[in-house]
């Protein structure tokens, strides 16, 4: 119910994974880089709340890869 | 609009604390004004972009949770209607009827300006005026007397129709009505207890949707403009 209030269609993401890639970047300092609230990097990672596609296109920046590396449909493989 | 500097809203926030201070110091009725500006200030300004201190998530949750609360409000309201008008069989409090049909008309017209064009949304409220107006001064009996009564309004639906092929004039023609509305029916300067329906239920609205009309674009219409293409 929590998550079809905000989540229209679900897409997963490897935004935890990436930071932790990343020298164990925090949510924090996730967030500065972006300019975002950490609520919002957690939302996110927690699948709560799908990003714009320009919060979609900074995270993917930060971590140096491509939006489709971070953010998958349901049912496709990340990367792939 | 550009977002205010933190020191600008630091600076607006002191002086505006002071006023309140001196107001509430000299017990003066318009402190509660004031209360009531604070409580509306912070979300009014972030609505016109002025205060930018949300995120999208941020944004998005206060935007749901202030839906929540509006259906919240809004079902109380008509519940109390419901209940002081059939239940009880009496007349429903004025203040609540003004709560209900205002806010539900801003709602209504919210939705229409934000989500289409301002021809259309101009057009669509042209047709709820016309419409529930209408059936309003036909809730007392079909007649010939209230039909004539109601004839105002079937040339509102009327104009509502023929603006999709001439939509300013249209719009001049209702935007006209509501001048006349405001004049003919409304008493200035407005007193709380004066008949607030009409200045705000009929009046501005038939004002407005003339406005949106005669303002109208057409930017949803694929054919308004041709898609560039850039030959490589």
């Amino acid at each position: 119910m929590r998550e079809a209030v905000f989540v229209r269609e679900k897409v997963g993401n490897r935004v935890r994974t990436l930071r932790f890639l990343r020298e164990e970047m925090t949510q924090e300092e996730l967030a500065n880089k972006v300019g975002v609230a950490r609520q919002t990097i957690i939302a996110i990672e927690k699948g709560k709340y799908n990003p714009s596609v320009a919060l979609a296109i900074k995270i993917a920046r930060v971590f140096g890869v491509s939006v489709e590396e971070v953010f998958t449909l349901a049912g496709d493989e990340a990367g792939s | 609009m550009k977002p205010l500097s933190t020191k600008t809203l630091i600076i607006a926030g002191i002086i505006y604390a002071a006023v309140v201070v001196l107001l509430a110091i000299t017990v003066s009725p318009r402190f509660y004004l004031a209360l009531i500006a604070i409580a509306f200030a912070r979300p009014a300004l972030r609505e016109v972009g002025v205060l930018a201190d949300r995120d999208e998530w941020l944004s998005l949750v206060s935007y749901r949770s202030s839906h929540f609360a509006f259906l919240v409000a809004m079902l109380i309201a008509g519940l109390i209607f419901l209940y002081t008008g059939f239940v009880e069989g009496g007349e429903p409090p004025y203040e609540v009827s003004l709560i209900l049909l205002i806010t539900l008309f801003v709602k209504f017209a919210a939705l229409q300006l934000m989500g289409r064009t301002r021809e259309r949304a101009g057009r669509a409220i042209a047709w709820l005026m016309g419409g529930a107006w209408l059936l309003f001064a036909l809730g007392y009996g079909f007649s010939w007397g209230t039909l004539i009564g109601g004839s105002p309004f079937i040339a509102i639906l009327i104009c509502a129709f023929l603006s999709r092929r001439w939509p300013r004039v249209a719009g001049i023609v209702i935007a006209l009505g509501g001048v006349a509305t405001l004049i003919a029916f409304v008493d200035f300067p407005l007193e709380y207890h004066d008949d607030l329906i009409v200045p705000f239920l009929l009046s501005l609205p038939i004002m407005l949707s003339g406005a949106l009309l005669i303002l109208g674009d057409r930017e949803d219409d694929d054919e308004a403009e041709p898609v560039p293409v850039v030959e490589h």
